[in-house]
């Protein structure tokens, strides 16, 4: 009786499998790049003059600036995918680069509030860059709360794409606006800016490559896993029916 | 027989004649109810209460300080705006009812948006005025054109960005506490460039020397075209 379910659950199973295995690879090639990048920020890239060794979470930190607004990017390609084909994929594919990108920005957020404190003598300061990394966080938090809150799943697709593709517009607009805004006010803090050696170059090209990759496995795997979930949910619907 | 039923059917309204209509329906529901007016009055009245004990201001500190009350007070009424409406329209299906009407879904946001916009310029005319006796601020005839040109630049960014949301919102659970949380994030350019330019406009008589009056138009034309675009995907059934 119970055969035909045995056998989707086999299948569903080995495709499962199939995935892991796939990413084994990728996880390596991650690992070497993320080994090779710190070596190089810790021990290859020579010790800034001013700040120190403080200087050093830069080459962490602009990948994960990076990566983040490239996170959202994708978010808001996908977002115009979905509603223009209405394919779940795109939708999976469009949540798993949000939720990465919120992974990453918050990270930027935290790193940068450490160097902040070292080089600027603050944690905090309502700068364009930061204060627009921060409505990122905001929006993006709520892009993915969004969707928890919505049980239908083809209106929650819909809501979030609209969303996703809303959010997105509004990132240069709020770049400009505060930069404006700054600009008209006295300047207390600025960057000082540091002459970068060939290793520092270097090392934050390694950083940015490594990072780059490291996001598209991450990527790679939160909608593996979103998929699957999807086909568990499947499954306990089935079962429930039986 | 045929003809003359082809003849006297009803043309289905176009566009504008479709707005027109969404946007009386709200006005006259609020004519005869006059729940969302009597929600923002009483909570305009309640603000104003607030900052008069949290920030004690008065003469040229309060001159400084109440373009910021001012557009913090329109921002957090314009969320009760927006929820109130789409409550009102998730009570007896009133949804249901715009989307069978033969009208384009444009003129749902449209209307919707007109709606809003109509609620937010009865906040300001009621607040204004208000914050300027209760903080003892005097304002001149044309400080008041300029600002009146402000608050309406203003309110239509805010009123595109809120239909739009309270739209996404109103299939949520809880959709009411989250549409202030993704509505802030969006409208702060709306904020600060509306600030900016009421500050100048009090302090200086004039609107400044920034780029405010622009942003705040490109603000509204961006999300006005967004809305325009995007608001049919949100109202499929």
């Amino acid at each position: 009786m119970s055969t035909p379910k045995a056998i989707s659950t086999a299948r569903a199973e080995e495709r499962t499998q199939r995935t892991r295995s796939s990413g084994a690879w990728a996880i390596a090639l991650v690992a070497l790049l993320v080994v090779t990048s710190l070596y190089m920020i810790f021990l290859y890239a020579p010790r800034e003059r001013v700040m120190g060794d403080v200087q050093r979470v830069f080459y962490i930190h602009l990948p994960l600036a990076w990566n983040g607004l490239l996170a959202f990017a994708v978010t808001f390609v996908l977002s115009i995918l979905y509603l223009k084909t209405r394919r779940a994929g795109f939708d999976r594919w469009a949540a798993a680069s949000a939720e990465v990108g919120l992974l990453f920005t918050t990270l930027m957020l935290l790193t940068g509030s450490l160097w902040a404190r070292a080089a600027w003598g603050t944690y905090w300061t309502w700068e364009p860059r930061l204060t627009t990394a921060f409505l990122l966080w905001l929006m993006y938090a709520f892009y993915l709360l969004l969707r928890r809150y919505i049980e239908n799943k083809d209106k929650m697709r819909l809501m979030a794409a609209v969303y996703g593709i809303v959010a997105f517009i509004n990132v240069p607009i709020v770049f400009m606006s505060i930069r404006w805004w700054r600009t008209l006010h006295p300047v207390v803090l600025k960057s000082s800016g540091f002459q970068m050696e060939p290793e520092m170059v270097q090392t934050l090209l390694v950083a940015l490559v490594s990072f780059t990759v490291f996001y598209g496995l991450l990527l790679w795997e939160r909608a593996r896993l979103a998929q699957v979930e999807e086909r568990v949910e499947r499954l306990r619907e089935r079962i429930r029916e039986v | 027989m045929t003809a003359t039923r082809a003849a006297t059917k009803p043309r289905a309204p176009g566009l504008l004649r479709g707005s027109w209509l969404v946007l009386r329906k709200d006005l006259v529901y609020e004519l005869e109810n006059r729940e969302t007016l009597a929600v923002l009055v009483v909570f305009s009245l309640a603000v104003a209460f607030v900052f008069a004990f949290a920030f004690d201001l008065s003469g040229a500190e309060a001159r400084r300080f109440l373009p910021g009350l001012l557009w913090m007070t329109f921002l957090f009424a314009s969320v009760l705006g927006f929820s109130k409406g789409a409550a009102l329209e998730r009570r007896g299906a009133g949804y249901l009812g715009l989307l069978l009407a033969p009208i384009p879904k444009e003129a749902i946001f449209l209307g919707k948006a007109g709606s809003a916009f109509a609620f937010l310029v009865f906040t300001q005319l009621f607040v204004t005025p208000l914050f300027l006796v209760f903080f003892g601020v005097k304002v001149g005839s044309g400080e008041f054109g300029l600002l009146a040109l402000i608050f309406l630049l203003g309110s239509v960014g805010l009123a595109a960005v809120g239909t739009l949301l309270a739209q996404i919102c109103q299939v949520a659970r809880s959709g009411d506490v989250l549409l202030s949380l993704g509505y802030f994030p969006l409208v702060v350019p709306v904020l600060i460039a509306a600030t900016q330019l009421s500050s100048a406009v009090l302090t200086t008589q004039s609107l400044g020397e920034g780029p405010w009056l622009q942003l705040l138009l490109a603000f509204d034309l961006i999300y006005s075209t967004a809305g325009w675009l995007l608001f049919r995907y949100l109202v499929e059934e």
